[in-house]
């Protein structure tokens, strides 16, 4: 029979991780309230990953164990980005059709990934907040 | 400056001919598929409201033809996912009553107008996901 105070650690050590997904959970309820077709899963680095539908949007959120919301990715409409980013597209990419637009939220602040399609060439396209065009590469088909 | 001229009451009413040619070509330059569009003008500046990419939206320009800063009215679910949590976890009792998107050359700001039944607050963030208070009013 395992000593008692083992144990008593073992038992801590497994209840552990089940509480900080508790934790987690709620604060993505409260955050996220509304929320549809929640899906958890465990990233490589440790982090909670939750999918779900939120006003309409397919999103992911990134959770540290702490309860603690460190990104995100969310698809979004073109007509509903920054205006200058709206700008910035319209001036660099006169004529091209968005076809794809994620946004993502980290520590590093907010960017947008576009799909452009221009002149029958498809374009992978980064934006910052302000609208500088961070990177651009030809995607081939 | 742009906030105050976002939120003043335009008392002159101008029409396209009152406008500067200045004003009007760098309007024409900028929003060449610009459609409804409506001038009106307050001291040393001019305000454009159109439709521009089927979103009601303003421009305001100085005398020079200069863009000082683009406004829209948005939904709150339009702003980084960031600010829309923050404002869950620290303003859940308020409801919103204002919210819109300055866009200048200082990047993008929001101002959100929320109450409850005894006050209001306005609070303007940059988009990082914090928010700042700037005006606090107690209601009657």
């Amino acid at each position: 029979m395992l000593p008692i105070l083992l144990v008593a650690t073992i038992l801590t050590a497994s209840a552990d991780p089940g509480k900080k997904e508790l934790i987690t959970e709620r604060a993505f309820k409260q955050q996220f309230s509304g929320a549809q077709n929640i899906s958890w899963t465990k990233t490589q680095d440790g982090l909670h990953q939750v999918s779900f539908v939120w006003g309409g949007l397919r999103t992911i959120a990134f959770f540290t164990n702490d309860a603690e919301l460190v990104g995100s990715i969310r698809n979004v409409f073109f007509s509903h980005l920054p205006l200058s980013v709206i700008r910035s597209v319209d001036t660099n990419f006169k004529g091209a059709v968005v076809v794809e637009v994620t946004e993502i939220t980290n520590v590093e602040g907010t960017s947008y990934n576009m799909l452009l399609e221009e002149n029958n060439k498809k374009y992978k396209v980064r934006v910052n907040s302000f609208g500088d065009v961070i990177q651009k590469e030809r995607v081939k088909k | 400056m742009t906030l105050a001229i976002a939120l003043s009451s335009l008392a002159v009413f101008a029409r396209e001919g009152n406008v500067s040619a200045t004003v009007l070509n760098a309007f024409n330059r900028e929003f060449q598929d610009a459609t409804e569009v409506q001038w009106t003008s307050g001291d040393n500046f001019f305000k454009a409201d159109f439709i521009y990419n089927s979103q009601h939206v303003a421009a305001f320009y100085n005398v020079e033809g200069e863009l000082l800063a683009m406004t829209r009215n948005i939904s709150s679910l339009d702003m980084p996912i960031g600010l829309q949590t923050n404002l869950r976890k620290d303003y859940s009792d308020y409801w919103i009553s204002d919210l819109f998107e300055v866009s200048n050359t200082e990047g993008t700001q929001y101002y959100i107008t929320m109450e409850k039944a005894d006050c209001s607050i306005t609070l303007k963030s940059n988009g990082n996901g914090k928010w700042k208070v700037y005006k606090k009013a107690t209601k009657a």
